[in-house]
């Protein structure tokens, strides 16, 4: 590792030295890379709204994002464009232009915004290709273009230390369906959303993520799946899966429990109580060896973003068929994927109650132990405020208001607005707290 | 005939005096007193981290009141921490064994091997008994009521030093500060020292035993937020009148491993009826408690209780809980009842009153007291499922498996991802049933000699594999 890193920066000098002599010097296709992507490269800043102790915030950000259609839009991250109110990017030219969200994606951390461009004085834009990151090489060499820290249009350069990184679902490392792209260039907060670039100037990923108190470890999400969601966010908003309801361990453990090497396949280690799998009589311990005539791998844990990802782009509601292989016999399970039951909005902030809520996720409905997946989750609570008097928490989950079911955000905006349009004075609401039931009641000031 | 008269009144004169003078006399007071409290001490066992089944012993000193002449010893329930059944919640002891190897030293210095012989969670006390006493009947405070005692009045604490001072007696004079009546009696004494430790001798005007000192501690335990603090501020000595362990003196906690009889239960998870709640209801009281959820078999379950329900009167005597900080009160209610007592509930279900008979039943065991298996070469302790645990992740009762009570990080079962909560529910596909089939099936796995053992598990209502390598 040392020993490399001292020949790259030995070929730098030289390129440095002798850069005129020869056109395919290292630092001449430096150059060329960075003039072909730093043109398209924006510096994003969006102005949040966050809600600390239920008191409505504002707040700016800076990341960054990259250009890559004549029609202006730009690729950035979820965690980028996530509760912004207004979205300022200034473009390499130091033009500063506003853009809207087309829509983002969590579970991949991608967004797309769209520059307005009717406020530009330039007639086009400047975009970038997208390149193909299944053809990258572990040692590769990549520039990081992006506003670390703020300073925008900044470059670094490192090379490609891992293909395959994989996170387990864990804290902000949420990212069930791809591996990462590992890289020693240098990424701090303000590179998310900017491009990584190979040599040729081909944008291979979407920069995201480093790690806190680490050194040389940047994370980048591989530019074939950003393609691939940010097509679906332009043509929808959102970005919709299916869902079974299974999760799956290495299949290469239970290989080596049963002491055969010749099987293949993904190991179902869980199956959710209200999911489409339960009901089709599949079970945990069976092994999936293909949905829908695709062959599925699930040797190492490396492996298992590749099959959600399999099953999350099943078609909806059309039944599919799963080959599987039990206790050394073979079946075939009809399952009927529905589409994923849990959507990530905007906070609601229901200010008159002195709260806000938003949609619950998996952890959540695990965490709670929830029967179904109704609910919505209490994330900020303003001091003295009704919901407070009423001794709310956030972390709660409101499941029914006067005994009305709470499916989701748009069910509580509705009971919301209903309740407030008229004069009745409490808000009876039944609670999951840690994950057991709770009642409480909030009385509404009567209306002068 | 007139001389026995004279004698006995005589008598009653002198036995008069000598209280006379004991009562003026606090020297008296502490040279009748000092033979009543010993030194006890034991080594408390904290699991090491490092391996399965292995102790660090870290030696304990607390004070002890000889309470009967056959050399019984009453000492603070905290030298045993475990919880002894799903009400009394000693808190997390996941790291904590049991204390061990108890010795009493008397007032004349001789020092006594003792067994642990129970405690009592509610009334905070705990018993040993010298395992073989001296013939002679041992000196013991006798405990009297404490009707009588009143906010002003002196007392008398007789206490033990601490190591550095040779565990040397001390006897401080002081008065009663303030009585508080509720969730239960209870003396105050303004004294800005802290307590010596737990279980202090405490004596009246006339050198009569009528109650221990308590630690200094917010009542209950368990969690406290920072602004109930404020009011268990340990500026005051809290003592415990004699009425909280007078009967258990006469029949002390027997611990038992099997079949260990818990406090008097009702099975339910609860909630204060706060005045917003009684609105909102139309229930007519000043207070109360509200069911969350009846736990399934038990005696709420049973009377027909549910969820919803307020609880407004247990016995005819109206609840005025209005506060959750203060459900204490109501668990302190019904654990003071016989295990097997009947009580009347008055509720109200969706605005109409009821009337419930509830048959209350002994508080299942919890996880702390459960039958264990210990795995060492594995790095794993798993034990008995206990209903806490069924009621805590809301599993069915008939959930079979064992609970996962220590994992070593660095051992096979810490490397393959076991954690410490998770019920095993199967063992190489076959179920578990119970401890012993899980310990049978473990002891042919690794007799079978294959490269590794599957286990299934579940997490709250996750499931999922744990592979342990056994190479």
């Amino acid at each position: 590792m040392r020993t490399s890193a001292l020949v790259i920066l030995i070929t730098t000098l030289v390129g440095l030295v002798h850069g005129q002599d020869s056109p395919t010097t290292l630092q001449e296709q430096i150059y060329q890379a960075r003039d072909r992507v730093l043109p398209a490269l924006v510096h994003v800043e969006p102005v949040k709204k966050v809600y600390t102790k239920g008191e409505k915030q504002h707040t700016l950000v800076t990341g960054s994002g990259v250009i890559f259609s004549p029609e202006g839009y730009v690729i950035t991250n979820h965690h980028v464009a996530e509760n912004a109110e207004k979205v300022w990017c200034t473009l390499s030219n130091k033009e500063r232009i506003t853009a809207t969200v087309v829509g983002s994606d969590p579970s991949t951390d991608i967004a797309v915004l769209k520059l307005n461009l009717d406020e530009l004085k330039a007639p086009e834009v400047p975009f970038v290709k997208l390149g193909n990151s299944d053809s990258l090489e572990v040692g590769q060499l990549v520039l990081a273009l992006g506003s670390p820290l703020g300073l925008s249009r900044s470059v670094s350069m490192g090379v490609i230390s891992s293909i395959d990184r994989y996170f387990p679902e864990s804290g902000s490392m949420l990212s069930p369906y791809n591996l990462w792209i590992q890289t020693d260039a240098a990424i701090n907060p303000g590179n998310s959303g900017g491009p990584l670039i190979n040599l040729k100037g081909e944008v291979v990923g979407i920069n995201a993520r480093a790690v806190f108190l680490a050194e040389n470890l940047g994370f980048a999400i591989p530019i074939n799946l950003v393609k691939e969601i940010a097509q679906k966010i332009i043509n929808g908003r959102f970005v919709k899966r299916a869902w079974l309801g299974l999760e799956f361990h290495p299949l290469k453990d239970f290989k080596e429990y049963l002491g055969d090497s010749s099987l293949s396949g993904a190991l179902v280690a869980h199956i959710d109580q209200n999911s489409p799998a339960r009901k089709s009589g599949l079970a945990v311990g069976d092994v999936i060896q293909k949905i829908n005539q695709i062959p599925i791998h699930a040797e190492y844990e490396e492996d298992l973003p590749q099959v959600r990802k399999i099953i999350a782009d099943l078609p909806v509601n059309q039944p599919a068929k799963l080959s599987i292989w039990r206790q050394g016999k073979k079946k075939t399970i009809t399952v009927t994927p529905v589409p994923e039951p849990f959507v990530e909005e905007p906070e609601f902030e229901a200010s008159r109650w002195g709260m806000v809520v938003k949609n619950i996720t998996w952890n959540l409905y695990r965490y709670h132990m929830l029967p179904d997946f109704y609910g919505v989750l209490v994330t900020s609570v303003k001091s003295g405020d009704l919901a407070d008097q009423a001794n709310l928490q956030s972390g709660d989950v409101i499941r029914k208001i006067n005994g009305r079911l709470i499916r989701n955000l748009s069910d509580f905006r509705q009971v919301y607005f209903d309740l407030e349009s008229r004069d009745s004075e409490m808000v009876f609401l039944e609670l999951r707290r840690n994950g057991h039931r709770y009642f409480t009641v909030m009385r509404k000031p009567l209306t002068p | 005939m007139a001389m026995k008269a004279l004698k006995s009144v005589l008598a009653v004169v002198f036995l008069a005096l000598v209280f006379q003078l004991h009562a003026g006399n606090p020297e008296g007071i502490f040279e009748t007193a000092r033979p009543w409290v010993c030194q006890v001490s034991y080594y408390k066992n904290v699991a090491t981290q490092a391996k399965i089944g292995s102790y660090i012993k870290i030696k304990q000193h607390r004070i002890g009141v000889v309470v009967n002449p056959e050399g019984l010893v009453m000492v603070s329930s905290d030298v045993y921490p475990l919880s002894l059944d799903i009400m009394s919640g000693g808190g997390v002891s996941f790291f904590s064994g049991e204390p061990s190897d108890f010795k009493v030293m008397l007032w004349n210095g001789k020092e006594y091997p003792a067994r642990f012989i129970g405690k009592d969670d509610l009334a905070r006390v705990a018993f040993i008994q010298i395992s073989e006493p001296p013939d002679s009947s041992l000196p013991y405070a006798a405990f009297v009521p404490t009707d009588s005692v009143t906010v002003g009045q002196r007392i008398y604490l007789l206490e033990l030093l601490g190591e550095g001072y040779n565990f040397e007696p001390i006897f401080t004079p002081v008065r009663v500060n303030a009585i508080i009546h509720s969730p239960r009696k209870k003396f105050l004494v303004n004294d800005m020292r802290t307590a010596l430790s737990a279980g202090g001798l405490v004596l009246n005007s006339k050198g009569q035993p009528i109650g221990v000192t308590l630690q200094a501690a917010a009542d209950g335990g368990g969690f406290q937020s920072s602004m109930d603090f404020e009011e268990y501020r340990p500026d005051y000595l809290e003592i415990a009148p004699s009425e909280w362990f007078q009967a258990l003196i006469q029949h002390p906690p027997v611990l038992v491993k099997t079949g260990y009889q818990g406090k008097a239960w009702l099975g339910i998870r609860m909630q204060a009826l706060t005045p917003e709640l009684a609105e909102y209801w139309h229930v007519p009281a000043e207070g109360g408690v509200v069911i969350d959820q009846v736990f399934p078999d038990s005696p709420a379950e049973k009377a027909g209780l549910k969820s919803g329900d307020a609880i407004v009167a247990v016995n005819n005597n109206p609840l005025t809980i209005k506060r959750d900080e203060d459900l204490n009160r109501f668990r302190e209610l019904i654990a003071q009842q016989k295990p097997d007592a009947r009580i009347t509930l008055k509720l109200y279900r969706q605005g109409k009153p009821l009337i419930k008979k509830v048959q209350l039943r002994s508080a299942p065991p919890a996880i702390d007291l459960a039958a264990k298996y210990q795995l060492a070469q594995l790095g794993m302790e798993v034990r008995e499922l206990t209903r806490d645990i069924l009621y805590d992740y809301m599993l069915p009762l008939d959930t079979r498996g064992v609970y996962v009570y220590q994992v070593d990080r660095a051992s096979p079962a810490g490397l393959a991802g076991l954690e410490i909560g998770s019920i095993i529910t199967h063992v190489n596909g076959q179920p578990v049933k119970d401890l012993a089939d899980f310990r049978q099936k473990m002891e042919q796995a690794l007799q079978n000699g294959g490269k590794k053992i599957m286990l299934q598990i579940q997490q709250r209502r996750q499931t999922a594999f744990v592979f342990l390598d056994i190479k």
